[in-house]
């Protein structure tokens, strides 16, 4: 059960965990700040002189929002204009602190030089690796949607009543399958990168990883929807189980707290996921073999092999399946 | 013995035909029955066909002679593109598109009418325009008052791919709106028949239905009426429906129908579900019989004896939350969960109509409003009592609510001022501004009309008309004039500008100032005896002079609420003041605006319509002013968009 004892060495050993879940959290924090301080002074604009919105502290009064949106378009124009400014953002920020995070994780050190280090050296090797992924797995999935579209096309007249619920099912079930394996590949793929030092360059490090996860693809989707699972459960709690409303002062506190409570237990969450993925991959990863130092050659003699490089490469080889 | 033998004979004769004669639902007619209908039809489940034959009885109870007669052929409104279903509504219908390969039609074979002697006279289809939605013939001799016409007709239908209430999907069949049917005869004003449009629904005269349904055997059938007799045939059966005093027929048919059945009230609730939305069967069942209980609390309590509530299939929702006498469609979803109640809110609202639509009958194309309208004030009515008013649509859905009302005002809102709601239904400036009208406005008028008279008196006005124009197709104005009657005023003054107007209101804090007067620091010699007045304390004074007393600071106010809009409604206006106090004034609404002016303690809140007994208020966040704000709401609602904005960054790293 190795993909067990990846998980638990991703979520239990090593260090530094705790300094790559506080950079994930903060930086979401900080980023979510930004863009909301807009919406936040909006917000006081619009319902600090308007008793009627006091409703909207219990959950009510949905049509006063519906007003904002006819008599305050401009308003809620300004407040979604920039979102697509904090998605790019949220991705360049979120590319550095995973290579830092994958860093950390193949190095085994828990300080911030460490995870520095990582964020350096793999950022745009990460970029690349996400780029790779991106236009496999789009393809992948209009290639699926094609599928399913044609199907329901063809199967829509004659189908029983019960049949569009199958088909909605199965094609939900694929479209969350198509996404994980986007997930699975991507992960791995910055795991091997870490692990291997970028020495086979970032298609090889793609294509091998893709291939690893299809060869273990049980185990490797395990890991990665017991993750998925747990980080949605804890959202889930923290945003809705165990908020406490907003009808009061108290109230509001405790509820932003236990929100920001769930971000953090989240993103440690995905520092574990991602620690677990470079232990995974590490056990099935051996070192390649260091190349024999040439005999010199003669005056005359051409040089029968290729001069050794002047330190070993750190790559690292699959280790086939028995 | 011979008499004994005869006797015996005649017994076993009369309970033979007994058997074979449907049931006497009434034993005195509710309605003038004046169009009976008789029909026999078969479904080819493969081809999506019915072909039928149906003998109408029509009276004349008016008292003009008839020379023609006009009948709705309504599935032809999907026969092409150049109809006028088609060319309002663009192929598109309630977020349904049409689909064109699968057209439909009903093509009357034949026509006859039938004399008294049993002759049959052919009869010449005429369509008076280019849409073959209405169809006349010409009567070979008039029909006089009282007198009867009896018309024979053969007809095919093919039913189109589910699309505006009516069609096929699958094994799925629903027949609405599906066989020839006359229009009403107004008398010196002629037939009422007009052509079925994008937004129009229905119109005709009640009677008696006899229909007989053949489909394969194994399909399972929900009609309007009760079900007496069924009969199988090798690999089809016959069922025979009978209905009185009603004025539509409507039916659906599917192998595999989850078939349920329950009684309440002495009221046969039959529900015929998608074996995928089992789990919402009890949902129906309760919302049937939260509807029978409430209408016969608030109206007359439900005459007939049966109720049939469908469940469309997924790929046929086109067909769902439609009404037609004692036969409703809903529809379902296992993705609505418990917390979107808009399966309950369907069934409310359908079986409403088998009052407004189905009992009291208004001209559908022509006031529209008297059905949907009416119906969706008793639809948040209903679901208020049963789930609260803040979550009788949503209830507690991601630690959100949504109510009737204010699910009803988002959508008036949408388009609150292009039409009025007494209008041509086929006029409205579009679909949407026909339902914000003719459905949530109407209702919020009735809203206002209540919290004006209050409770009690609106369920004795409601509950007059009911029982004066049941059965007999009331218009506008009969509403006005009954429900003034039983008010004991003319609310003609407060209802026609709603009714036949666009006008809109909108109350607005407009102005509170606070002007503070204090008395002069030093002393006040207004009284019998000179007063010594001082902001701080002063011991030097104290031992010298008079005792000082406090500063007590007082202010004139003034708050000035505005009115907005063409609409002039009477408002409350609730004043809260800085110890506490508060006052209700109350304003008719004339004029632009109102002032009143207060010495004493500072206003510190002023909000208009404190209960909002004004839903027809375009804005009511403008309703209201604080001296000084606290900031919740605008925390609150920055909270709730830091888990939007901050799960999309998380979402995002998560990913990368």
């Amino acid at each position: 059960m190795e993909w067990a004892r990846a998980v638990g060495n991703g979520l239990f050993r090593g260090k530094g965990k705790l300094l790559g879940a506080l950079l994930i959290w903060g930086s979401g924090f900080l980023l979510a700040t930004l863009f909301l301080n807009p919406v936040r002074s909006g917000f006081h604009t619009l319902f600090d002189g308007a008793p009627a919105s006091r409703a909207l502290l219990q959950g009510s009064g949905i049509d006063l929002l519906f007003e904002t949106g006819l008599h305050q378009p401009a308003f809620w124009s300004a407040a979604t204009a920039e979102l697509p400014y904090m998605v790019l953002l949220a991705v360049a920020v979120g590319l550095v602190l995973m290579a830092g995070v994958y860093g950390q994780a193949a190095e085994g050190g828990g300080s911030w030089r460490v995870f520095w280090r990582g964020s350096v050296a793999n950022a745009l090797p990460f970029t690349a690796l996400l780029l790779l992924n991106l236009l496999l797995w789009t393809a992948v999935g209009l290639g699926v949607g094609a599928i399913f579209a044609a199907a329901w096309h063809g199967v829509r007249d004659t189908m029983d009543p019960a049949g569009p619920w199958h088909l909605f099912w199965i094609t939900l079930g694929s479209a969350l399958i198509v996404v994980n394996l986007f997930r699975n590949s991507l992960g791995f793929s910055q795991a091997r990168w870490v692990l291997t030092g970028g020495g086979e360059g970032v298609a090889r490090c793609f294509m091998r990883s893709v291939a690893f996860t299809f060869r273990r693809f049980v185990p490797v989707n395990l890991m990665t929807w017991l993750f998925n699972l747990a980080r949605a459960g804890a959202m889930l709690l923290s945003v809705f189980t165990l908020s406490q409303g907003y009808a009061t002062t108290g109230r509001w506190l405790a509820t932003a707290a236990l929100l920001q409570g769930g971000f953090l237990f989240a993103a440690y969450l995905r520092v574990g996921e991602a620690r677990a993925q470079v232990s995974y991959m590490r056990a099935f990863l051996e070192p390649l073999p260091v190349a024999a130092a040439p005999v010199p050659a003669g005056k005359d003699e051409e040089p029968s092999v290729a001069a050794a490089p002047a330190s070993e490469p750190r790559g690292m080889e699959e280790i086939p399946d028995a | 013995m011979k008499r004994t033998c005869l006797a015996l004979l005649s017994i076993l004769l009369a309970a033979a035909v007994a058997a074979q004669s449907p049931p006497v639902l009434f034993s005195t007619p509710m309605s003038p029955r004046n169009a009976n209908y008789a029909i026999q039809v078969t479904l080819d489940a493969g081809k999506h066909t019915l072909r039928g034959e149906e003998r109408i009885r029509w009276r004349n109870i008016t008292d003009t002679p008839a020379t023609d007669a006009w009948f709705h052929l309504y599935l032809n409104a999907f026969a092409n593109d150049h109809t006028v279903f088609m060319t309002e509504s663009s192929g598109q219908l309630r977020g349904d598109a049409f689909d064109k390969e699968h057209w439909g039609y009903c093509q009357v074979r034949t026509i006859a009418l039938v004399g008294a002697d049993g002759a049959r006279i052919p009869l010449v289809q005429l369509f008076p325009r280019e849409d073959h939605t209405v169809m006349r013939v010409v009567l070979p001799a008039p029909v006089p008052p009282g007198g009867e016409a009896v018309f024979e007709v053969a007809f095919e239908d093919q039913l189109p791919r589910v699309f505006a209430r009516a069609g096929f999907a699958g094994t799925f069949n629903m027949a609405g709106q599906w066989f020839p049917k006359l229009g009403v005869f107004q008398g010196a004003k002629g037939w009422n028949c007009h052509e079925y449009h994008a937004n129009t629904e229905f119109f005709s005269d009640f009677g008696v239905y006899d229909v007989s349904i053949t489909v394969p055997a194994d399909y399972v059938v929900g009609a309007t009426g009760v079900l007496w007799q069924e009969v199988r045939h090798g690999a089809e059966k016959t069922l025979s429906f009978h209905a009185e005093d009603v004025h539509d027929f409507a039916w659906a048919a599917q192998p595999d129908f989850v078939d349920r059945t329950e009684t309440y009230m002495g009221v046969q609730i039959r529900v015929l579900m998608q074996p995928g939305n089992r789990a919402s069967i009890p949902r129906y069942f309760a919302a049937v019989k939260e509807d029978l209980k409430d209408y016969a609390e608030w109206i007359w309590k439900y005459p007939y004896p049966e109720i049939t509530v469908v469940d469309p299939p997924m790929n046929g929702m086109g067909a769902g939350g439609m009404e037609y006498p004692t036969f409703i469609t809903a529809g379902a979803s296992p993705f609505l969960g418990k917390r979107i109640l808009i399966p309950e809110v369907t069934v409310v609202h359908e079986f409403g109509h088998q009052y407004w639509y189905g009992m009291e009958a208004d001209n559908e194309f022509e006031r529209a409003w008297l059905d949907e309208g009416i119906n969706s004030y008793y639809e948040a009515r209903i679901m208020d009592k049963w789930y609260g008013s803040e979550k009788s649509f949503v209830d507690d859905l991601w630690g959100w609510n949504l109510g009737e009302e204010a699910q009803e005002r988002m959508a008036y809102l949408s388009l609150p001022d292009m039409d009025p709601i007494v209008l041509d239904a086929w006029k409205y400036f579009s679909s949407r501004s026909y339902d914000a009208i003719t459905y949530d406005k109407s209702a919020l008028v009735l809203k206002t009309l209540e919290n004006q008279l209050g409770r009690k008196k609106m369920d004795e006005v409601m509950r007059a008309f009911f029982m004066q124009v049941k059965f007999t197709h009331p218009d506008t104005r009969d509403f006005v004039r009954i429900v003034s009657q039983a008010a004991g005023q003319d609310l003609a003054p407060v209802l026609d500008p709603m009714l036949y107007g666009t006008g809109t209101v909108d109350f607005r804090v407009a102005l509170v100032r606070n002007v503070p007067q204090s008395p002069p620091e030093g002393y006040d010699l207004a009284g019998s005896a000179p007063v010594l007045y001082s902001k701080g304390k002063d011991k030097k004074q104290e031992r010298k002079g008079p005792p000082k007393a406090p500063f007590k600071e007082s202010y004139d106010s003034t708050v000035v609420v505005e009115r907005r809009g063409s609409l002039v409604l009477p408002v409350e206006v609730a004043i809260e003041f800085s110890d506490g106090t508060t006052r209700t004034e109350r304003w008719n609404g004339e004029g632009r605006y109102t002032t009143w002016t207060f010495s004493g303690p500072k206003v510190v809140r002023v909000v208009a319509d404190p209960k909002d007994l004004v839903p027809l208020d375009l804005n009511r966040l403008n309703n209201g002013w604080v001296d000084e704000g606290d900031g919740a709401v605008a925390r609150c609602m920055t909270t709730r968009f830091r888990v939007l904005y901050q799960s999309l960054v998380a979402m995002l790293f998560n990913i990368l």
